[in-house]
């Protein structure tokens, strides 16, 4: 069903002529169908072709076909179908060939012979040795706890983990191994730290004069002051802090639903270096990779950079957007120049001329984004 | 504002979103190709191109369809008053009740190098038609699956059984059985891998299954079971061609008490039918395009019907009751001047010829006098009929006594499609445009029908969107949109098909051809849109005994199954000839006339080099029209 009442708002704000306008409506009925319609920040009665009729009125003449072609041509929208999708297989196509991998190293058996490596007692020890920690609200990690069938007990939403929970955790992983180990053996030997979606990897890991910031920086600071110099050894868990509880070849997966190309090398090269001094193995793994440079063409975004620049309102937006490149920052967080869509927020790193309402309210976004402090 | 939903998209029963909305949608008219007899113990085979409304036939004759009309007869009122002259409802109620089955994935049962044993197929066949004729039995009576129970099947008048069976007995139990050789069957199937063969792993009944459906020995809730049941066996052409010719000839042979139905789209067969005339005896042929043809109207009319339907049903919301009266006709502004320059053009040239023969003359003063010419367009489609004329008049040679300009008969209505086709390529005046021409591109094929009018009525409803007071597509609009529509068929040749490369070249090849047997005094107006092939060479083709004839039966065979080309009888006289026709959007997409002009005879040596993109030989002299 499409809205007739929205179609006729948007065939005044443009100024197409029928033939081009039918063959626009076509698709734009079938993008808001599918996809767009879903996004969770409009805000109520409010649909695609509305929001982006009102959008498009910013915009006037040769501006308005330019950024019309822009979002047409080169938005990539992520549906909770697909991000549903990829928690479905982040588990079975990303955290297990690893957990498969490690094991068959341990048990001496060829990592090809997956049957025998599941079925090895290897296996399925470092399984119950796993923690899965989520990043954010994003990582949905009961859909990535049901869908990966694993124990309550090794999946948490936070990265941050209470004090008294800890000692909990440790006992229930020494119940589950049995009688076999001893209480020194109880240890995790593998954290993945899930999230949905990372354009520039910042916000997980930034170095800046030899120190690090970042959530996966927040992990680690948990060890007992590891990440400034001491050591993610064992050591009893009442001794306070996460030192305790993991094994000394502790290995940190940050595991993203999606992410760019750059995201998951920065990640890769800058959290290695954290956690080389303290002997931590760090492995990416991302279950949708978009390659930055093919999400929009180089000439594309060269093209409307002036409407981008002149429309950017002066004022820096809140949320930490000031802690990555700022040179243009008409191009979003960091300077990433991204057009990601996720269904239930638009990041930050996408051009802000998509999500920002500017001018007091005046200038409407085309998907208004909500940031974690609950502003816009 | 009203919520628009394109229905010209919605194509197929199945994707309806209820039944009340297939009624609505459905068009009653096309029940005049069915024959009472069909609903007799006869074997019907119902045929046509993808799109061409099979499915939706035979669902219609389906238990909710036919109690929903039977319970009111608003639903849609002609298609009830066409059901209850075909027999179909009565005053009791539904008096057909169909058993739906399509034939997909069955060609693993029997493989054509077996030499078709056929026992699996058909007990596997007959297992399911069991369970769907148990099931329609229930919605007869508007009970659900669970009142199994209050279906009681007894022994068949004629005392046939099925081998096996718990008859007589429940619904349930007969359900169950028949759940258990399907399973069995399945499950045989499966483990084989289709490569061997299943007769350890069940009992074969056969299709007495059908036997057992007759009326008289089955009660539902403890009234008898009053409606004869249908065979409806859907995709028939999903068959290996071994499967395919020994189930028509075992449903013709076994007479079942019941009606057959069986609907496929066109292939060899129907050309084979075209040759030895079988048709009629061991069972009827129903082609559901063939049929509007000499009943082009009555098209146009059907067409009108399901565009008003649809186009009431999508609620846009902006007064648009149906499309065809928001169809430009031709004479918009915007044409005016081309046309009056075209005009100019044409009469110019004319006139310069006319001083050769006095006949001329008449005839120019003829054109000239202004009664029946309503506006401009028609004057320009005389003076370019009558360059047509003077053409083939000098062509004839001089001395010949030439009929008078405007008076023979049948003739004139093809000159003048000759005539506009002809303005269209040299003025680029639009020839393509008009609710009549929409109906007659689709070539009686309902899906290219709806494809067309779905684009139709989104520039309308965009046009209206965006202010114009002006609430009619203008023809040039018209004609972009026909041709854009063209030509994602025709660009789709190749992805649709394994042997797309083959089939294009043909058809381009082919369309060549047609273009070059075009002049200026059109031998064959309106033009040529098909050619002919002997059955001797249809044979050879069938025979595949050299790669070119492997090839050209291969395309012969997309082609038809396709929708590509359409079989035009031709099989009387001393040398019989299939006729193929181009497909109406393909002719749009080549320049070539709208509806069936003329065809030549080809030699399978000509439709070899068709296939490697060369000329088929010239287009001879030997004229034929359609």
């Amino acid at each position: 069903m499409r809205d007739m009442l929205a179609e006729r708002v948007l065939a005044h704000v443009v100024d197409w002529g029928a033939a081009k306008l039918s063959r626009e409506l076509l698709d734009l009925a079938l993008l808001a169908e599918f996809k767009y319609d879903e996004y969770g920040q409009f805000s109520p009665g409010m649909r695609f072709i509305e929001s982006l009729s009102l959008w498009l009125a910013r915009f006037k003449g040769d501006d308005q076909e330019a950024m019309y072609r822009l979002v047409r041509d080169w938005l990539v929208f992520v549906s909770s179908a697909e991000m549903q999708h990829y928690i479905k297989t982040a588990y079975a196509d990303h955290a297990k060939p690893i957990l498969v991998r490690e094991a068959a190293r341990r048990a001496g058996i060829r990592e090809d012979h997956i049957a025998r490596v599941v079925g090895s007692k290897e296996f399925g020890d470092l399984g119950k040795k796993c923690l899965y920690l989520g990043l954010s609200d994003g990582s949905k990690m009961d859909d990535f706890r049901r869908f990966s069938r694993l124990h309550h007990g090794q999946v948490y939403s936070l990265h941050e983990i209470a004090g008294q929970r800890k000692s909990r955790m440790l006992k229930n992983l020494a119940r589950s191994l049995g009688p076999g180990p001893g209480p020194d053996k109880s240890r995790f030997e593998i954290v993945f730290l899930v999230d949905d979606f990372s354009a520039s990897g910042l916000s997980y890991i930034d170095e800046k004069d030899g120190s690090f910031k970042g959530k996966i920086r927040e992990f680690v600071e948990q060890f007992d002051g590891a990440a400034e110099g001491g050591r993610a050894g064992p050591g009893p868990p009442e001794g306070g802090g996460l030192g305790g509880m993991f094994a000394p070849n502790l290995l940190v997966v940050v595991l993203l639903y999606a992410a760019t190309d750059t995201a998951a090398a920065h990640i890769r090269k800058h959290a290695s270096k954290m956690f080389e001094k303290h002997g931590i193995r760090l492995e990416v793994a991302v279950v949708h990779e978009m390659r930055a440079a093919a999400l929009i063409s180089a000439e594309a975004l060269e093209a409307v950079e002036p409407i981008l620049a002149a429309s950017f309102d002066s004022a820096m937006p809140g949320g930490g957007y000031g802690k990555g490149r700022q040179q243009r920052p008409h191009l979003g967080f960091d300077e990433c120049g991204l057009l990601v869509v996720l269904s239930h927020n638009c990041p930050n790193n996408t051009l802000p001329i998509v999500w920002r309402e500017s001018g007091n309210r005046q200038a409407k976004a085309l998907f208004p984004r909500r940031d974690r402090h609950g502003g816009g | 504002m009203a919520a628009f939903e394109n229905l010209f998209v919605a194509r197929s029963y199945e994707s309806m979103a209820s039944e009340d909305r297939f009624l609505k949608l459905f068009s009653g008219k096309i029940l005049g190709a069915i024959d009472p007899a069909a609903f007799h113990n006869k074997v019907t085979i119902l045929r046509s191109g993808p799109g061409g409304g099979k499915t939706s036939l035979l669902r219609l004759l389906g238990p909710e369809p036919l109690l929903r009309l039977y319970g009111n007869k608003d639903a849609n009122r002609e298609v009830h008053d066409s059901l209850w002259d075909l027999g179909a409802l009565a005053e009791a109620g539904p008096r057909v009740l169909s058993v739906y089955q399509r034939l997909d994935s069955y060609d693993i049962l029997s493989k054509e190098e077996r030499g078709g044993d056929m026992r699996g197929l058909y007990t596997l066949l007959g297992a399911r038609l069991t369970m769907k004729w148990i099931a329609g039995l229930l919605s007869m009576r508007g009970l659900g699956h669970k009142h199994m129970d209050k279906v009681e099947i007894g022994i068949p008048q004629s005392g046939r059984t099925l081998p096996g069976s718990p008859i007589p007995c429940s619904g349930t139990e007969l359900y169950e059985w028949a759940a258990r050789t399907e399973d069995a069957i399945c499950s045989a199937a499966g483990r084989l891998g289709g490569g061997g063969t299943v007769d350890d792993a069940v009992r074969f009944t056969g299709l007495d299954h059908i036997h057992m459906m007759a009326p008289g020995h089955v009660t539902v809730d403890g009234e008898p079971a009053a409606a004869r049941p249908l065979i409806a066996l859907d995709d028939l052409h999903r068959l290996n061609d071994t499967q395919r010719r020994l189930l028509i000839e075992h449903m013709c042979e076994a007479r079942y008490p019941a009606p057959v139905w069986l609907a496929e789209r066109p292939d060899a067969f129907s050309l084979v039918d075209s040759f030895n005339g079988i048709n009629g005896r061991e069972y009827t042929t129903v082609d559901l395009e063939e049929y509007w043809v000499g009943r082009e109207g009555e098209f146009e009319s059907f067409a009108r019907s399901i565009s008003a339907k649809r186009t009431r049903e999508a609620g846009t919301g902006l007064g648009i009751m149906s499309l065809p009266p928001h169809l430009d006709d031709g004479m918009s502004p915007q044409l005016g001047g081309d046309v009056r320059a075209a005009l100019e053009g044409v009469r110019a040239r004319v006139r310069a010829r006319s001083g050769r023969l006095p006949l001329y003359g008449k005839w120019v003063a003829e054109v000239e006098s202004p009664g029946g010419r309503s506006n401009l367009l028609d004057s320009l489609a005389m003076w370019k009929m009558l360059e047509i004329k003077i053409a083939r008049h000098e062509k004839n040679g001089i001395g010949q006594q030439p009929a008078a300009f405007l008076d023979e008969a049948g003739e004139s209505g093809r000159i003048r499609e000759a005539a506009e086709l002809m303005l269209c390529n040299e003025f680029g005046l639009p020839y393509y445009y008009g609710f009549k021409k929409v109906a007659a591109l689709a070539t009686f094929n309902i899906e290219a029908l709806l494809d067309l009018a779905s684009e139709l009525l989104e520039r309308l409803v965009a046009q209206i969107l965006s202010d114009t007071t002006d609430r009619k597509i203008d023809a040039r609009d018209q004609q972009e949109i026909i041709k854009g529509v063209a030509e994602r068929r025709w660009n789709d040749i190749e992805r649709m098909n394994a042997n797309g490369d083959d089939v294009r070249r043909f058809l381009e090849s082919f369309c060549r051809f047609a273009s070059d047997a075009n002049a200026p005094d059109a031998p064959y107006a309106p033009g040529v849109t098909g050619f002919g092939i002997t059955a001797a060479a249809w044979e050879e083709i069938r025979g595949r005994r050299t790669e070119a004839a492997r090839r050209l039966n291969g395309v012969l065979h997309t082609c038809l199954a396709q929708n590509y080309l359409k079989p035009a009888g031709g099989g009387q006289g001393g040398d019989p000839r299939a006729i193929l026709h181009l497909n109406g959007l393909f002719c749009a997409h080549n320049g070539l006339p709208v509806g069936r002009g003329g065809w030549r005879p080809r030699s399978t040596s000509d439709l070899a080099e068709w296939l490697d993109g060369g000329n088929g030989g010239a287009p001879g002299r030997e004229g034929r029209h359609p």
